[in-house]
């Protein structure tokens, strides 16, 4: 491989982005003792609330977020092992796009109103819930229909994420026996396909927040967010899911349990403040709750979530794609053999 | 002249008792009884041969010789257990017509699928479109879902979008089989033509009389092993010999 100059300035590049980017945030976040000298606000998050109506701390906010991220994909780069990764990633990005087409279209073939049903399909299993939860169980949430609908959006996003990724090894066996192509692209296009899916089930969430007269502020801009966190959580679970279902078919029927149990283990049906504290300490390292969590917070309450919260999320989704991304790089060349 | 395929010691070794475990419990068992990586099956010993800019190799031998292993190793499909293959300039392997195609699909979206899968852009597919249809000969079945397709049809579908361009290397494995005998000539014409251009051609075939009119050298395989690589007539020679005496 060719080492040109310009590619050995990338990693410093990188990391300075980096450096910038986080103390951009630390900067933002604890603006009020740097710049509000009367210091009338007290704490991270109440000031981060007091700003959140208004459009000015989002361009920033904006800003730090590009800072954050792509270098995290410049030093991605860097890296020997993942550099022929991403050229080839760009080289078969086309291909990821008309992979997710085909799934798009083989899924809603026949169907008359085609992927209009990811936006009708949320809102017939909130109204399904509601019924149950709030008058069968009387649960007390406050708008109840909007808190299920917004914590359903995210957790099914990952059931159907790192579902589709683990069978996608597996399902593409054909393919992968006759072809030679970057292994990683099914999981990737199962989580992509997963991701427009839940896109389409947003606009599920905006009409709800209509219908509700939930009041809308900025930071339902930053919708994407926890959803961006949560995809790469599921990019690197999926990738683990995949390769383990490549050698253990057990996998796949283990997971659809697992699934379930995981969801009752997030707060989409009940407030967390119903768990006993011990039970709330170990949803704490539920990953899930975290970005529904989140989530909710842009959405529904309109605040904007403070360092720790998004330090918690990035944490998650960065461990998990990471854990991932070495068990399936581990185990590929081996895949072939067992599909 | 320039080495367009370089294959270096290579062996292949599956795993006969690793590969039917199929559950957690299976596997278990096994471990405790130790069976696990045993019975390893070797589907080629040390095969060390190049492929020279522009020669028409074939690659001759009984069912279950290796040959279609040594194919898979060198379009990257598979990973040797030992050795390196490797080639030099673009490949397009022709393992299988029409692999990666959705038969939900119509034959206009596999294209763009298929075309993907091999690596062309979007841009690249859509100027090179008309001329797939005009050798695919599909012109009034375009949007139909594929599962309605001839297997005949199929191939030529298949055929069309893989030798779209004219690569550095192309492997043929067994594909020249199907389709009808208007078909076969023109994928020929095709291969000729590719090889005019220089391009480097490997070709699987148990079909002696091909593999002598259009390989100049040829390798025999034998239980995964090499034995004999040289002249195509004479390694044919050898090898209908050899098949007459077994």
């Amino acid at each position: 491989m060719n080492e040109s100059p310009r590619k050995n300035i990338r990693p410093i590049l990188a990391i300075a982005l980096w450096l910038c980017g986080i103390a951009g945030y630390l900067l933002f976040v604890n603006r009020a003792y740097f710049w509000n000298t009367t210091g009338g606000v007290g704490g991270v998050d109440g000031a981060a609330a007091s700003f959140a109506a208004e459009p000015y701390p989002l361009i920033c906010f904006g800003f730090i977020w590009a800072a954050l991220l792509l270098p995290v994909l410049f030093s991605l780069r860097s890296l020997r092992g993942l550099a022929v990764h991403i050229s080839n990633f760009r080289r078969y990005f086309y291909l990821l796009s008309n992979l997710v087409r085909r799934d798009i279209t083989t899924k809603y073939r026949r169907s008359v109103l085609g992927i209009l049903w990811s936006v009708l399909n949320p809102l017939l299993m909130m109204a399904v819930m509601t019924v149950v939860f709030q008058q069968l169980f009387r649960i007390q949430i406050e708008n109840f229909a909007m808190y299920y609908l917004s914590g359903a959006l995210v957790f099914n996003f990952m059931s159907e994420a790192t579902s589709g990724a683990m069978s996608s090894i597996t399902g593409s066996g054909a393919l992968i026996r006759k072809v030679y192509i970057p292994k990683y692209i099914f999981p990737m296009e199962k989580c992509l396909f997963a991701l427009i899916n839940a896109l389409f089930s947003f606009i599920a969430v905006l009409i709800m927040l209509v219908i509700q007269k939930i009041p809308v502020t900025w930071s339902l801009l930053l919708f994407f967010i926890p959803i961006l966190y949560c995809l790469v959580f599921c990019v690197g679970f999926g990738l683990a899911l995949a390769s383990l279902n490549v050698f253990f078919r057990d996998t796949g029927h283990l997971y659809s349990v697992w699934v379930t149990a995981w969801m009752y283990l997030t707060p989409i049906i009940y407030p967390i403040d119903i768990l006993p504290p011990a039970v709330q300490t170990v949803v704490q390292f539920n990953p899930m709750f975290h970005y529904v969590e989140y989530f909710r917070q842009v959405v529904m309450y309109g605040t904007i979530p403070g360092l720790e919260a998004n330090i918690t999320c990035l944490i998650f989704s960065v461990f998990f794609l990471g854990a991932g991304l070495l068990a399936f790089k581990k185990n590929q060349d081996r895949f072939i053999l067992f599909i | 002249m320039p080495v367009a395929v370089d294959v270096q010691n290579v062996s292949m070794r599956f795993n006969m008792s690793q590969e039917k475990v199929e559950s957690l419990k299976e596997y278990f068992i096994k471990l405790v009884r130790r069976q696990l990586l045993f019975e390893e099956f070797v589907a080629l010993r040390d095969v060390t041969f190049q492929v020279e800019k522009g020669d028409v190799f074939g690659i001759v031998g009984l069912n279950g010789s290796g040959k279609s292993t040594l194919l898979k190793i060198i379009s990257g499909i598979l990973k040797p257990t030992v050795g390196r293959a490797s080639v030099v300039g673009s490949i397009a392997p022709l393992i299988e017509l029409g692999a990666g195609f959705d038969m939900e699909l119509t034959a206009r979206e596999n294209i763009f699928l298929n075309g993907s899968v091999l690596g062309f852009s979007k841009r690249f597919l859509e100027e090179r479109f008309d001329g797939i249809i005009d050798f695919a000969e599909t012109y009034e079945f375009l949007d139909v879902p594929m599962k309605n397709y001839s297997s005949g049809m199929v191939a030529r579908v298949g055929f069309a979008v893989a030798t779209m361009t004219t690569p550095d290397i192309l492997i043929l494995d067994e594909i020249l089989s199907v389709g009808d005998f208007r078909f076969q000539e023109k994928c020929e014409r095709r291969i000729a033509e590719m090889m005019s251009q220089g391009t480097t051609v490997l070709i699987v075939s148990h079909a002696i009389a091909q593999i002598k009119r259009i390989c100049n050298r040829a390798l025999l395989l034998e239980h995964g092993r090499m034995k004999m690589i040289g002249d195509a007539a004479e390694v044919c020679a050898v090898y209908s010999d050899s098949a007459d005496g077994a």
